[in-house]
């Protein structure tokens, strides 16, 4: 009995004692500490979790193949089914030349798996979310994951709500970083909502001051920051906002004739 | 008493012992509580999504499933000469070979019955949430993880005639672990090395059972089209050879034995 007496007061001390010396631990650090239950759960490797997500989410699209396919264009992620056109390399003739023809175990293993560039279906391109989910939970700081997650929302479900918090989280976390403020621009945009759009792509316009960035791209921006400032009854600013666009463009592009026909307009 | 009567009373003892011990209740509990969360979990609400939980639930599946094998077939051999039973199993008409093929079968019936109990767990909840599934495909992954099975009871049964029962453990589980990632890339990575090294890799690639032939998940997942027959039976073929192997390599250890 007194045994059992001893062991309470001995657990109950040792749990009361936990208070004071996580507080020391927290002063110690000199800031508040964390209190976000992925963090407190996961620790410093939440954010490899988080990027694995992104990268499981990739399979998932590639038909749950792991590998490393070339960077893809809109246009291209947009294709469904098998690819077998558009590719600069044949993806079968690459597991057949790494092979020698006495390798019968990596023939095998070839064989079981399944080797052809494949993408998902729009229909089952909601397999993709649970991933895109947890990947931008664990880690806001991978920018690339949070666009991509946010462009599928967007793109096949028309979720702009959890798409502009996606990206809204992504800004609090990378407070430099032009390409999330120029997505957030570009969804508000798409919404019609060309004051908020304008906003953002001035933010983005400013942050990429600090970054190298292509002309055409910068271009880009800057014309759709003039569209969004001419749809909002701002039109000085739009038309030094097109000028600055065509300052950085060769007459041959596209875009422009584009910006010049508006400009005339 | 025939051997073959012999062989199986010896392995119903094994298959039992799964039963008495915890580890498959705490497994199962595992298993089913992870599914029926996961089941549970809503993305951006949009309904329909079922991938993710068919990947959880069968990686943790395999893994229980593994687990569990090589746990029960690892300490069949040291509790036998713990307990002083092997000598009195050994001195009535028991041939070694017969030990063997027993201990071997009852830990396969054993981490059968797991993998079939969990599977059915699982078919349950996914069959919720999904709706429909690939049937051939479900079956070919199922038999295919069968033969996994075999041949990592078989293994694990063999390496307990050498090595302690944390010796095994630790072993079996890493290099199976080892074998399921890299297995299939070794090869490539081989190709690039020099030396010894070169000789090492390749030696290796050669002589491992490619456990990671055994999964076939993704297919099943990613609702790929099924294997062909032909495919399916080069598999069997190499489990069981491989299995008859490890069997053999075991005789040959417990024979050296002196008991």
């Amino acid at each position: 009995m007194k045994l059992r007496v001893w062991l309470c007061v001995c657990w109950i001390g040792a749990a009361f004692l936990a208070v004071p010396i996580a507080g020391s631990f927290a002063a110690d650090i000199g800031h508040r500490a964390p209190t976000d239950p992925l963090y407190l759960l996961l620790g410093s490797s939440k954010e490899g979790i988080g990027d694995l997500m992104f990268l499981k989410a990739d399979a998932y699209f590639h038909g749950g193949i792991e590998d490393t396919f070339p960077e893809e264009t809109a246009e291209q992620l947009g294709r469904e089914g098998v690819i077998e056109d558009h590719h600069d390399h044949d993806h079968d003739a690459h597991a057949k030349n790494r092979l020698s023809h006495w390798d019968w175990v990596g023939s095998m293993g070839e064989r079981l798996k399944n080797v052809e560039h494949i993408h998902l279906a729009a229909k089952n391109r909601k397999e993709l979310l649970p991933f895109f989910a947890l990947g931008t939970a664990l880690d806001p700081h991978n920018i690339d994951g949070l666009l991509t997650a946010a462009y599928w929302l967007v793109r096949d479900y028309e979720k702009y709500d959890d798409a502009l918090q996606i990206l809204e989280k992504g800004r609090r976390a990378n407070p430099r970083s032009w390409e999330i403020d120029e997505g957030i621009g570009q969804l508000y945009y798409r919404q019609k909502q060309f004051r908020r759009s304008a906003n953002a792509f001035i933010g983005a316009v400013h942050k990429m001051k600090r970054s190298t960035v292509d002309p055409p791209r910068r271009a880009e921006i800057y014309y759709l920051l003039a569209d969004s400032l001419d749809h909002s009854q701002r039109p000085a600013k739009a038309v030094k906002a097109y000028r600055r666009a065509l300052s950085m463009l060769q007459p041959s592009m596209a875009l422009y004739t584009k910006i010049q026909k508006r400009l005339k307009a | 008493m025939t051997s073959t009567a012999r062989i199986l009373a010896m392995a119903k003892m094994v298959w039992v012992e799964i039963f008495r011990k915890k580890d498959f209740y705490v497994a199962f509990i595992l298993v089913g509580v992870v599914l029926v969360y996961a089941a549970n979990l809503r993305f951006y609400n949009i309904q329909g999504i079922s991938r993710y939980l068919m990947d959880l639930g069968l990686a943790l599946i395999f893994f229980s499933a593994s687990l569990l094998t090589i746990l029960l077939a690892a300490r069949q051999y040291p509790n036998e000469l713990r307990d002083r039973t092997l000598q009195v199993l050994l001195s009535k008409p028991v041939s070694r070979f017969e030990f063997v093929i027993a201990k071997f079968l009852g830990s396969l019936a054993a981490g059968l019955t797991c993998f079939i109990l969990f599977i059915l767990v699982f078919l349950f909840i996914v069959l919720s949430r999904a709706g429909s599934i690939s049937w051939v495909t479900a079956f070919q992954t199922v038999y295919l993880f069968a033969l996994n099975l075999a041949v990592l009871a078989a293994m694990t049964s063999a390496f307990s005639y050498f090595f302690t029962l944390g010796a095994n453990v630790t072993t079996t589980f890493i290099l199976y672990l080892t074998i399921n990632l890299y297995g299939g890339s070794l090869g490539t990575a081989a190709a690039g090395l020099k030396g010894p090294a070169f000789i090492a890799a390749h030696v290796a690639y050669w002589v491992i059972p490619h456990f990671e032939f055994f999964d076939a998940r993704q297919r099943f997942v990613h609702q790929w089209p099924a294997l062909s027959a032909p495919l399916v039976f080069e598999v069997t073929l190499y489990a069981f050879l491989y299995t008859a192997f490890f069997i053999l390599l075991g005789w040959s250890l417990l024979r050296r034995r002196k008991v």
